[in-house]
């Protein structure tokens, strides 16, 4: 027959149980790629890497979390019939607004890409009483980021011929940072119909310096394109854009760089993998 | 079939929810009907994901306009109805939101690295009382010792369920994060915890002294 169990003892192994799987969690460096863990979510992996997974989820809490989050997000109560009339019109105002919102934000998208057209035919713009940069600055912090891109070509004069019309936007953590959250390097499919590949490296490091750089080349290997006179954003992070005819498939370095007293500092470096034409 | 009736289709189809997904047509944007349809369930769905509340407008809204964008950029093949695919499209944005919120805490965490830690049941465990209680440190690190060596005979299937339990998890989130059902996840962790009982006869609290 079992010992009867002792709460005093009961809760001692559990503290101490608690202690064990917490310092487990710290040795966790590597977490599922967020692809990964909505496949896991949704039973779309292999009975080997659900297996990995749950293994995985008995010592990580981040992870563990994430999927109890995404349960609930897909087990919410959807139906469009609200308890009453009162929330059912506030959700049809919500939407509505939403909606206006949508529609202002696709607006100024046009308008920056018509602003920015008619800048290099004629010079400026009759219509709008702002800079174009300020329109596009707007759509900066509305979107958060996703037309960042209009911005980032009239600070640094850029022209529409040397840009893709659709880059596509992806987001960077410096080396040693993001690692920690992830499996591997980001690897990243440009999707067909995208000339370039627009980056946003993030970078928690608040020094200034007089003028950045970025370099690109591949992992071994020498720099073979380079951005300078660089703008950080307000929001601390930089964005610019690299042909995608620089970036065949393989490992690639970007080594952002700063001058401070005439000298250049390497700040950061963000490592990636291009993946095959998909 | 005329133009006039391929559009009367395509729109019927939308209306519906089921868009392009069966007949495979692809669509090249939003429509303000699809929007308030999908806009509903989707406040409601990032809701519960659990972000801050004047969080989910902006997380819907980013949604939509990415969504718009890969239709433009003709990424939506129709394999599913409008509707999925755009809530689809909002749960990788709130999973991507999550973890760069993680990111920032455990920044935050690393600089508050320095508070010190303390245990209710006075065991060894805590920094503080290493400094200020040697006698107790050694105990404590004993105990967690005999722990954790009794932790690794478990086979993972009894101390799997075990940790997530210490962790707070219920028993159904347990079975659901092992994939066992939850009357299984009690009595794992009632065998567990006999069979740490088992190895560990002579456990007890380190004293006050």
């Amino acid at each position: 027959m079992d010992k009867p169990e002792d709460s005093t003892t009961e809760r001692l192994l559990d503290h101490a149980a608690l202690a064990y799987v917490k310092a487990l969690e710290e040795t966790v460096t590597r977490h599922p790629e967020l692809e990964t863990l909505v496949a896991f979510q949704e039973g779309r992996l292999s009975d080997r890497e659900v297996a990995d997974i749950r293994r995985h989820l008995v010592v990580c809490s981040h992870c563990s979390d994430e999927i109890l989050r995404l349960d609930a997000f897909d087990q919410a109560e959807t139906s469009l019939e609200g308890s009453n009339s009162e929330s059912a019109d506030r959700g049809t105002a919500e939407a509505a607004a939403g909606w206006e919102r949508f529609q202002q934000e696709l607006g100024e998208k046009e308008a920056a890409d018509d602003g920015s057209s008619r800048d290099l035919r004629s010079g400026s713009s009759t219509e709008s009483p702002r800079p174009v940069w300020m329109l596009a600055a707007s759509v900066l912090l509305a979107v958060a980021g996703s037309f960042a891109f209009f911005l980032a070509y009239q600070q640094h004069g850029e022209t529409s011929s040397t840009i893709g019309d659709d880059p596509y936007l992806v987001n960077l953590f410096p080396d040693g940072e993001e690692s920690t959250r992830t499996s591997d390097v980001p690897k990243i499919a440009i999707p067909k119909g995208m000339d370039s590949l627009l980056l946003r490296l993030l970078l928690g490091d608040q020094t200034q310096y007089r003028s950045y750089a970025a370099s690109l080349g591949p992992l071994a290997g020498e720099t073979h394109w380079q951005k300078v006179g660089l703008q950080r954003q307000p929001s601390g992070e930089f964005l610019f854009t690299i042909p995608r005819s620089e970036l065949p498939a393989g490992d690639y370095v970007v080594r952002l760089t700063g001058e401070r007293e005439g000298a250049a500092q390497e700040i950061a470096a963000y490592t990636f993998h291009i993946l095959d034409d998909p | 079939m005329t133009q006039e009736e391929k559009s009367r289709q395509v729109g019927a189809e939308r209306r519906s929810g089921s868009a392009a997904g069966k007949s495979g047509k692809s669509l090249a944007e939003i429509t303000e009907a699809d929007f308030h349809r999908i806009y509903r369930k989707l406040v409601a769905k990032v809701r519960h994901f659990g972000v801050t509340e004047e969080q989910v407008p902006d997380l819907v809204q980013e949604t939509f306009l990415e969504a718009h964008r890969m239709l433009r950029g003709g990424r939506f093949k129709g394999h599913s109805s409008l509707d999925t695919w755009v809530i689809s499209i909002g749960k990788h944005r709130c999973l991507k939101y999550h973890r760069a919120r993680q990111t920032q805490k455990r920044k935050a965490v690393e600089v508050a690295v320095d508070t010190p830690v303390t245990e209710d049941w006075g065991g060894g465990l805590s920094l503080e009382a290493t400094q200020a209680r040697p006698d107790k440190e050694l105990e404590g690190q004993q105990l967690l010792a005999k722990v954790v060596r009794a932790m690794r005979g478990l086979p993972s299937i009894l101390r799997d369920p075990l940790l997530l339990r210490v962790r707070g998890h219920s028993y159904r989130q347990i079975g659901r994060l092992l994939g066992i059902k939850t009357g299984l996840v009690s009595s794992r962790i009632h065998q567990a915890r006999t069979e740490l009982h088992r190895e560990l006869p002579d456990i007890r609290p380190p004293s006050n002294r």
